[in-house]
Formats: structure tokens, sequence, C-alpha cells
């Protein structure tokens, strides 16, 4: 290990911080196998989001239109939460 | 309530007096009426917390609303954008409840990161097996020590360890959740490089660390 990582490691342990768990190092390289070069951001994603609820309620592929905005949703815990919500409250509004 | 055309919704609201406080109302109850489905997973109508969320919820998306109207371009219908707002006001709100809930329950456990490598501990696997995971382990811990910046392990352990939510995990950091985002998938791209460049196979490891 590189002077400079022992270093780190010794300033965390003194600070208290925890380290990584080995379950969270095993997460991490799970996420790597769909991680691209080219990935929208939150923000993105977001300006999009309603758009992109709609056409697919509307039966369009939208996975295969925009296909990194599905990614994004993948990849993205909270934006897919927050995406999915919206389904729900649409789905919702056309049942009533 | 009349069913508005987008324009109508811009006009009614960018309006004065009664047919802006209508207009007003009547969004407030669309706002009011679509909560409970977005907050199905999280919280039932019936919760104690619900109702004082919903108030504060729509509150806070009608001001966001006012003030961001002009931002609106039409792509999908004002309401669908307006639950849009409201979702994310409602979503952030209750994960920073949730994580500040859960950092005290933890506080009152005084119950500690679990830091051992658990995942060595399979009886299920040979003593050969364990030694291949101890050895990947051990290479996989190089490369992220080497690879990842300090502000990128630090968001990794806010996020993943500690659970907490994104915009709280971004105001610790001093940004925000699009640049967390950014920060988090140029540690992944790296991190992915690297792996390549060290002949380590993602299936592979995560082949060496399936439960048997």
């Amino acid at each position: 290990m590189k002077t400079k990582q022992i270093f780190r490691k010794l300033l965390r342990r003194l600070r208290g911080e925890p380290e990584m768990t080995a379950q969270m190092m095993i997460e991490l390289i799970s996420s790597l196998e769909h991680t691209r070069e080219g990935e929208c951001s939150c923000d993105e994603v977001y300006a999009i989001a309603d758009q992109y609820a709609e056409s697919n309620l509307s039966g369009e592929d939208v996975e295969r239109l925009k296909p990194l905005i599905h990614h994004h949703m993948k990849m993205c815990q909270e934006c897919g939460e927050e995406y999915r919500a919206l389904l729900r409250v649409l789905e919702g509004s056309l049942a009533n | 309530m009349s069913k508005r055309t987008n324009e109508q919704w811009l006009s009614d609201l960018g309006a004065e007096g009664e047919e802006k406080d209508t207009a007003i109302e009547d969004l407030r109850n669309i706002i009011i009426r679509g909560l409970p489905y977005a907050l199905s997973r999280w919280l039932s109508p019936s919760s104690p917390q619900f109702e004082s969320l919903t108030e504060e919820v729509t509150q806070e998306t009608l001001l966001r609303v006012l003030d961001q109207m002009h931002t609106f371009e039409g792509r999908s219908q004002f309401t669908t954008w307006v639950h849009k707002i409201a979702i994310r006001t409602a979503l952030t709100e209750l994960r920073r409840k949730r994580w500040q809930d859960s950092s005290l329950d933890e506080m009152v456990d005084n119950e500690e990161i679990p830091v051992s490598p658990r995942i060595l501990e399979d009886s299920a696997v040979s003593p050969e097996e364990s030694a291949e995971r101890k050895d990947m382990l051990e290479r996989i811990q190089r490369v992220i020590d080497e690879e990842l910046s300090e502000r990128q392990r630090r968001a990794l352990i806010m996020l993943s360890v500690q659970g907490m939510p994104m915009a709280e995990a971004a105001r610790r950091l001093n940004t925000n959740r699009n640049a967390l985002y950014k920060l988090l998938h140029d540690a992944r791209l790296r991190l992915k490089q690297r792996m390549v460049a060290e002949g380590l196979d993602v299936h592979e490891v995560l082949g060496a660390f399936e439960q048997k």
C-alpha cells in the first residue's frame, strides 16, 4: 500500500470514521456491471421525468426510445423511487 | 372543479384575485389526492404522520410551483409536472425524517457499524474458497484504496454504510444531489477501468462471493 493510502487510513481511524464493509465492497463491484461512460445526471432525468412517465403510460417503448433515462432510473435509487411514485399517482388519477 | 388546459393553468395561476385563488385551491386538491399514491410504499394514509406531512408538502409544492411555473415547458400535462414536484418534496422530507429517526435509534441501541468481513465466514464454503475470497477482497480493497478520492469514499460510506439520503449526504459534502451522483459515477468509472487493468472480472468477483 502506498504511503498516501496508509496515511489516509490512519487519519480515518483517528477520526473514528467507519471503514467500508466487505458487503459494501461487493455491492460496489456489483454496480460496476451496469456502469457506463456517459450516464445521465439526476437533473437531466428530473427535467424529463413527467414527460417520460406520460409516454410510458401511453404505451410508448420508453426503454428503447430513451435508454439513458431508463438506465439512470436503475442506477439511481432515489430517482427510480420518485419515478415509480409518479407512475402510481398518474395510474391512480386515471383509475378515478 | 373544472378541467384546465396547460395554458389555462398558467393563465389562472398568473392572474390576480379570485381566478388565482380558485386555481391555487384546485391545485392544492390535486396535490392532496395524488400524495396517498405517491407515498403508498412508505406511509399509510391512516398513519399519524401522514396528515402533517401532506399539509407541509402541499404548502411547499404550491410555493415551488408558483415560483417555477415560468420554467414549465409544456412537454407534459401541467398537473403531471406539479405531481413531480410534490413527489420530490415529499420523498426528500420523508427520507430525511426516516434517516434522522433511525440514526437516533442507533444511538439509543449503541449499535456499531459492522466492520467484520462476515462474507468470509460462510460455513458452506471450503477452506480453499474462503482463502480465494479473502485474497479477492484484499485485491478489491487495494483497488478501492488507491482509486477513490477521500471525498468519493466519504460519499459512499454515507450512502451505503450509514444509509443517509442523497440530499443529506450532499449537504454534508457541501454540494447538491446532482453533483453527488456525478461524484459517485466518476468513482464507479475509475474502479471499473482499474479492475480491467488489474485483470479482475466483475462477474468472476461476484461469482466468488455467491452464497452457497
